[in-house]
């Protein structure tokens, strides 16, 4: 590096004039620095403070805002507010936001303050004043005092503040939306109504929710954008919103109105068809809304002319179907006036006359009628329909209309229905006269029946004949196809025979109530002439002729044709003389014992009693109904026994005997008078009665009691008997048997008419649950014991003969 | 012809000579010329500039003084007496450092400092001072003071303005009569003092201010957001305790800013 001798020159006169001037410094009497002079150091000190003084001030008692700062901050809540719609639509949340924004222009604006004052205090001190200056007067509570200070500008400034900006914000959005709002063109109204009538097709009326989505509708027209605004501005949207959706749907209602008052008046009564119906209805609605088009136009609340909107699509949408009611009214109200559905008897006469088998019932004849008639007169009415319209309408169509139209169908059918309703009964009556008069004329005279009908009737205990062929059978009438006659004609046969038939019955018992009062009143005189040795014709004859004279007497008092005693009534009475006789010939000492009253039903009631137990037990109880053989039941005791009902134990014990199985382990027999109380007999295998108590069969629940309570050691016998056998046989070698669990079987013949099969039921079950009982307190090992509980039934047989 | 080309041969080999010689006579890079050469003769230049400066200064400060007028050296004698004794009064002297003013809490309680203030409220009429002085100094017991080694040193001089009652003017002489000139000089002189007095006891006063104000919370009552109010508050509670302030203190916030 080479240097050049000017560049030695320079340097060194450099530092000559470095020197020179440090001289010059330090032998110049120099002022002292601004820093150091007392003045300047205590005014620095004083602006600082008064500084400070000042700042506190302001903080300690603000001064209100003056008009052109609150002007300025109500100017930038209100921008804030426009800015940021969404963050202010809620009051309070808009109150909060502000409250921000003003209380961080405050502290701007006090900062702002803070550096006015420190600049001031700086312009009074040589020294330079700086806020860290200031600051450091202010003390510690300064960050307090400042937040004192505002949270004061908070309470007293920014209420006022945030109702003046919020009150213009909403000022002028208001404005603005209540420019937005119109009414909605033609165009726009049927397609919001056209969606919402879409939603429900049965009805064109809108709903509360229809009213809602129109609303919205209307608003969205005026706020396409969807902002969200100003809660204050809901009732402000809401206003117009609900005015002019109101208008919205008055008019529409209005043009419904219309539509209603041209269907039911302003149609002409002539239009019959659908088509022609709706053109009609479009017509009148049409002109209806031009007249009102042509009055001067109105204008709303809001300033607005309210539009008069022409038929509307929704509206006319719905005129078909208004003219299809209509045409479906109309054409139902033919069907029920017209005439040419209207029926005659006669005809229906004739045509029953011609196959009466296919209406033999009346519910069979109104099927046929309908059925037969309705094509005929189907045509009848759609073509006496179509001649009536105008323009003439196609019978055709009328006709599909009819087939095709549930409703039309209905009204079609009611109306024939009525007609036959009101016809056929005559036409049957007619009908059925003429066959009655034909083939059962002779019921109608005065009739005597056969012996042989009358022991029929006997054998059947005088039920009522329930066929035309046992009436047929009763009186020899000859009936060659039944099926030919109608219902109303059998039944009037029936009832004529049953009358006949009940007649013949009643004189054949009370010919027979005779005979028994006679062997009462003459059985002494029987011993007597026994005693005498009379002949037994004599006697017979001399029976008979008293039969015949008491019969005389009381036939007298009746009309009847059955004048002389019976061939039943004779055999009978020969019958009980010639026992009585034969028993008073015999052994003229005991014959007392045993009258012939008591004698005579044992044979033949015993015999019904036990085929009644064997054939028919009570299905509800029977809980194994074994299919059994109808057996012949034993020779009738009327020995030691007596009584009827042991006698049938007696039976039902001989025949379980054959079956080993089915043997009972006993047998409650349930005897009694309908007059008197109730008499329950337990009788063991052997036939013997363990038990005998009395029970009022009145009282289901306390007869069922009481018999269970005396019941209840026998049982237990029993009970312990039955596990004592099983486990006899499953022990030992009977291990291997198959373990089938024990029974206790248990018989009950009901003799008794009054016995409800409830008191069976009750008795039963206290049975079952004392068993269930005794199977829990029984050893281990032990299965259950099972109920075989069977019930007969025997007053049957009493009552109604074999 | 030849032997002058000869001659400029001769030269040409001598200097041939010389660049092919091994010792060159002036080899010297530029940094040897800038360090053994430049920089020494730099410093010596500047030590003799240094040397001549210190030697003006001391020649200037060993000049005698010139030769005062008699009637000037006792109007100084008499003056300076008359302010030495006003400074002793006033207790100035013992301020010399602001720290020896006593203080009780934030408050100053100094009774030497309460004197120098109230005697320093005097200055705030620095002409009547002056002349109060000046007049004191011309007829004044101070003149001459007891004690003095030669009370005669102190000649009468007369000023007919300021002449104390009974004194003639014949029995001076016009060399010890005072004139406006040299009344102007008198009076010119002891304002100078005046002032320096002022300037101090300012100082002193403005520590004062700043040490209180230093001590005040900015909420005290004596604070103020006008500087003025604030200084008046400060001066009324100082002077309430016996500090009397100058009214160049007072007076500071009513000047223009």
């Amino acid at each position: 590096m080479k240097y050049t001798p000017f560049a030695v020159f320079g340097l060194g006169m450099l530092a000559v004039f470095g020197t020179l001037t440090a001289n010059y410094g330090e032998t110049t009497n120099a002022l002292p620095s601004q820093a150091d002079s007392a003045k300047d150091r205590a005014k620095w000190r004083l602006a600082t403070i008064s500084a400070a003084r000042e700042i506190l001030d302001e903080l300690n008692h603000p001064q209100p805002l003056g008009s052109d700062d609150r002007a300025v901050l109500v100017d930038k809540l209100n921008n804030a507010m426009q800015k940021d719609l969404q963050a202010h639509a809620s009051r309070s949340a808009s109150q909060n936001l502000c409250a921000e924004i003003a209380i961080k222009m405050r502290r701007e604006n006090l900062e702002r303050r803070f550096k006015e004052v420190t600049a001031h205090a700086n312009e009074q001190s040589l020294l330079s004043v700086t806020w860290a200056d200031v600051e450091s007067h202010l003390g510690g509570g300064w960050s307090n005092t400042v937040e004192q200070a505002m949270q004061s500008f908070a309470n007293t400034e920014l209420a006022p503040l945030f109702k003046d900006s919020r009150a213009r914000a909403v000022g002028l959005l208001r404005q603005e939306l209540e420019q937005q709002f119109r009414f909605p063109t033609e165009n726009e109204v049927n397609g919001m109504l056209g969606e919402l009538v879409a939603r429900h097709s049965n009805s064109p009326a809108l709903t509360a929710n229809d009213e809602a989505v129109l609303q919205q509708q209307i608003m969205d027209l005026a706020n396409p954008e969807h902002k969200v605004y100003f809660e204050e501005l809901a009732q402000v949207l809401r206003e117009p919103t609900l005015r002019i959706s109101g208008e919205t749907r008055k008019q529409y209602e209005r043009q419904l109105s219309l539509l209603d008052t041209a269907a039911s008046q302003r149609v002409p009564n002539d239009r019959r068809q659908a088509s022609t119906i709706g053109t009609a209805l479009v017509k009148a609605i049409e002109n209806d809304l031009e007249i009102e088009r042509a009055k001067p136009p109105i204008t709303d609340v809001g300033g607005k002319i309210i539009p008069v909107y022409p038929l509307l699509a929704p509206v006319l949408s719905f005129v078909p179907v208004i003219a299809t009611k209509l045409e479906s009214e109309r054409l139902i109200t033919f069907l029920a006036q017209c005439p040419v559905l209207a029926l005659q008897s006669d005809s229906l006469a004739k045509v029953i006359r011609a196959a009466p088998e296919k209406h033999h019932t009346l519910a069979l004849s109104e099927n046929e009628f309908m059925t037969s008639l309705q094509p005929d007169l189907l045509a009848k009415a759609t073509t006496a329909y179509a001649a009536e319209a105008n323009p003439v309408g196609e019978t055709h169509y009328f006709e599909t209309l009819l087939t095709t139209n549930p409703a039309l169908t209905t009204a079609f059918k009611a109306r024939v229905s009525i007609e036959l309703h009101a016809q056929l009964p005559e036409a049957r009556r007619a009908v059925s006269e003429e066959q009655f008069n034909k083939a059962f004329s002779s019921l109608e005279r005065q009739v005597v029946l056969s012996s042989e009908a009358l022991a029929l009737l006997q054998d059947s205990g005088g039920a009522a004949l329930t066929s035309l062929s046992e009436a047929a059978k009763l009186f020899g009438i000859s009936v060659r196809n039944n099926n030919s006659l109608l219902e109303e004609t059998v039944n009037r046969v029936l009832t004529l025979s049953n009358q006949k038939a009940r007649e013949g019955y009643d004189v054949l018992t009370s010919q027979l109530t005779l005979v028994r009062k006679l062997e009462q009143d003459r059985l002494a005189k029987l011993r007597d002439d026994v005693a005498a040795r009379r002949p037994y014709k004599a006697i017979r004859a001399e029976w008979q002729a008293a039969l015949e004279a008491a019969w005389s007497a009381d036939s007298r008092s009746q009309s009847t044709p059955y004048k002389e005693i019976l061939d039943l009534t004779l055999a009978s009475l020969n019958k009980a003389v010639r026992q009585l006789y034969d028993s008073v010939q015999e052994s003229p000492t005991t014959a007392t014992a045993a009258t012939p009253s008591e004698a005579r039903p044992t044979t033949e009631t015993e015999q019904g009693k036990v085929k009644e137990l064997l054939q028919v037990p009570a299905k509800p109880e029977d809980q194994n109904p074994e299919p059994q053989k109808e057996v012949k039941p034993p020779a009738p005791k009327t020995s030691d026994k007596g009584a009827g009902s042991e006698g049938a134990a007696d039976v039902v014990l001989s025949r379980t005997r054959v079956d080993r199985r089915n043997e009972p382990d006993g047998i409650l027999l349930l005897t009694g008078a309908a007059t008197g109380p109730a008499t329950a007999r337990l009788l063991n295998q052997a036939g013997m009665a363990i038990f005998s108590i009395s029970f009022d069969p009145g009282k289901p629940q306390e007869a069922a009691t009481v018999i269970f309570e005396a019941m209840k050691p026998q049982l237990k016998t029993i009970w312990a008997n039955t596990v004592l056998e099983w486990q006899k046989e499953h022990s030992g070698l009977g291990i291997l048997k198959r373990r089938t669990p024990p029974k206790l079987k248990l018989f009950i013949v009901i003799e008794s008419e009054d016995v409800r099969h409830r008191m069976s039921l009750l008795l039963r079950q206290h049975i079952d649950e004392l068993l269930t009982e005794w199977d829990k307190a029984a050893e281990k090992g032990t299965p259950a014991v099972e109920l075989d509980w069977k019930v007969g039934l025997t007053f049957e047989q009493i009552t109604q003969g074999p | 012809m030849s032997s002058q080309h000869d001659e400029h041969k001769d030269y040409e080999q001598l200097d041939e000579a010389i660049g092919h010689s091994t010792h060159k006579l002036f080899n010297m890079s530029p940094n040897d010329v800038l360090v053994q050469i430049a920089l020494p003769v730099v410093l010596i230049l500047a030590i003799a500039t240094r040397l001549i400066t210190i030697g003006q200064g001391m020649s200037n400060q060993s000049q005698n003084p010139a030769i005062l007028d008699l009637w000037k050296q006792h109007l100084i004698l008499r003056v300076d007496r008359t302010l030495d004794h006003w400074e002793k009064e006033s207790g100035l002297a013992q301020f010399s450092d602001f720290n020896r003013v006593y203080w009780s809490n934030h408050w100053p309680d100094d009774d030497r400092f309460r004197q120098l203030c109230k005697k320093a409220a005097e200055l705030a009429d620095m002409e009547k001072l002056k002349e109060t002085l000046y007049r004191e100094a011309l007829n004044g017991a101070l003149s001459v003071q007891p004690g003095d080694a030669n009370p005669g040193q102190f000649v009468s001089l007369y000023d007919p303005r300021y002449a104390a009652p009974g004194v003639i003017s014949n029995s001076v002489p016009p060399e010890f009569q005072i004139d406006d000139t040299r009344r102007q000089f008198a009076f010119q002189y002891i304002e100078e003092r005046c002032k320096r007095w002022n300037r101090e006891i300012e100082d002193l006063q403005w520590k004062l201010v700043d040490h209180l104000a230093a001590e005040l919370p900015a909420g005290d009552p004596l604070t103020d957001a006008r500087l003025e109010t604030q200084m008046k508050k400060i001066a009324s509670a100082l002077e309430a305790r016996g500090y009397p302030l100058l009214p160049g203190l007072t007076h500071e916030y009513r000047k223009a800013p």
